[in-house]
């Protein structure tokens, strides 16, 4: 198989890259791992498959160099079944991700420190869906705010150019009030996936300088993944236990 | 005065009784305390045996018998328990009076 891309390296140093939105598919798996990322988070739509948590149930048994973590993609129709439906599937899976769109959840999933991701908040909005309240609160709360790749490539003339400058809005909030940022494909076949270059360089197209991409791209999900791993240890905000 | 073989039976209470799950509302006088992290660096990698506490700060007795005041708010404690269980607590979450912190409404967030 021809690898396109070994993990990054920059003046010595090895930075790796994930992709934290991917359909659950085996296809998808191998190219992913083809197109030099480190890891990735399998999310099987739960609306679809009307199984809560049935995510990376296929794949994560078989034997990749990358790392695959399951992830959970919770669509509520008001805060409070987001609330019951994140503290169900919090102890399953690695990733917890909130569809977003809807005011309400949106800021719901910012306040909510079990929330890892919120994905698309500017769905079917006329604003980006997050404002400078909701920005405190993720930075506060570490829920990053996703760019959806996919979402922007799907749309077309009037949606693309204001998909565009939610980016923005978003970019220029992150800055501001620093909380996580992450970029991912929400590939749900081979042609919707990139390499990280490319994910990087697309990124300038709404402002984003590449140790943003950078961060948006590697350190936000290894923060995630290092949370999922702490969260056993610890009893309360402030408390936890040391092996 | 308690004599050498009722301190021996108290012992085991006390090894059931400080849990990591309580030690945030527990008394901290006799347990073993290191000071893990602070924005001031002098107080960092000072340890010793828990002597007082106040509202604001922790006391403690170092090796060579000197006693240390580090406020609470500023500092990450390592507190040993006396099973051995070694737990972090940020000074934050303890910055009240012991007679206080029972009475608290601790959550778990994350």
């Amino acid at each position: 198989m021809l690898h396109l891309n070994s993990p990054g390296n920059y003046g010595g140093e090895i930075i790796l890259f994930f992709d934290f939105h991917v359909n659950d598919d085996l296809k998808l798996v191998d190219e992913v791992e083809r197109l030099g990322y480190g890891g990735l988070a399998l999310f099987s739509n739960s609306k679809e498959n009307k199984h809560e948590n049935a995510s990376g149930s296929g794949t994560s048994s078989r034997v990749n160099s990358i790392k695959i973590y399951k992830g959970t993609l919770i669509h509520a129709k008001n805060p409070e079944i987001m609330r019951q439906k994140v503290k169900k599937s919090r102890k399953k899976a690695h990733v917890i991700m909130v569809h977003g769109g809807d005011q309400k959840i949106n800021r719901a999933a910012c306040e909510d420190p079990q929330v890892d991701i919120l994905s698309v908040p500017y769905m079917k909005r006329r604003d980006c869906g997050i404002n400078h309240v909701m920005a405190k609160k993720a930075a506060h709360n570490e829920v990053a705010i996703e760019l959806n790749i996919g979402y922007l490539t799907k749309t077309k003339y009037y949606r693309h150019y204001k998909v565009l400058s939610h980016f923005r809005e978003i970019l220029k909030l992150k800055r501001k009030y620093n909380f996580p940022l992450i970029i991912t494909s929400d590939a749900k076949s081979i042609y919707d996936l990139h390499t990280p270059q490319d994910l990087m360089a697309l990124s300038r197209c709404f402002g984003m300088e590449r140790g943003e991409a950078e961060n948006a791209l590697s350190e936000t999900p290894l923060k995630i993944i290092e949370r999922s791993n702490i969260r056993n240890k610890v009893v309360v905000e402030g408390v936890k236990l040391i092996d | 005065m308690i004599g050498q073989g009722e301190e021996e039976d108290v012992k085991p209470d006390i090894l059931l009784m400080i849990t990591p799950q309580n030690i945030f509302r527990h008394e901290f006088v006799g347990l073993h305390v290191e000071v893990v992290a602070s924005s001031h660096e002098g107080y960092k990698g000072l340890k010793g045996r828990v002597v007082d506490e106040t509202k604001n700060t922790i006391k403690f007795e170092d090796v060579q018998g000197n006693e240390k005041i580090i406020p609470k708010k500023v500092a990450v404690f390592e507190f040993t328990l006396p099973n051995g269980v070694k737990v972090e607590v940020n000074g934050k979450v303890i910055a009240m009076r012991p007679e206080n912190r029972i009475k608290k409404r601790y959550k778990k967030t994350w």
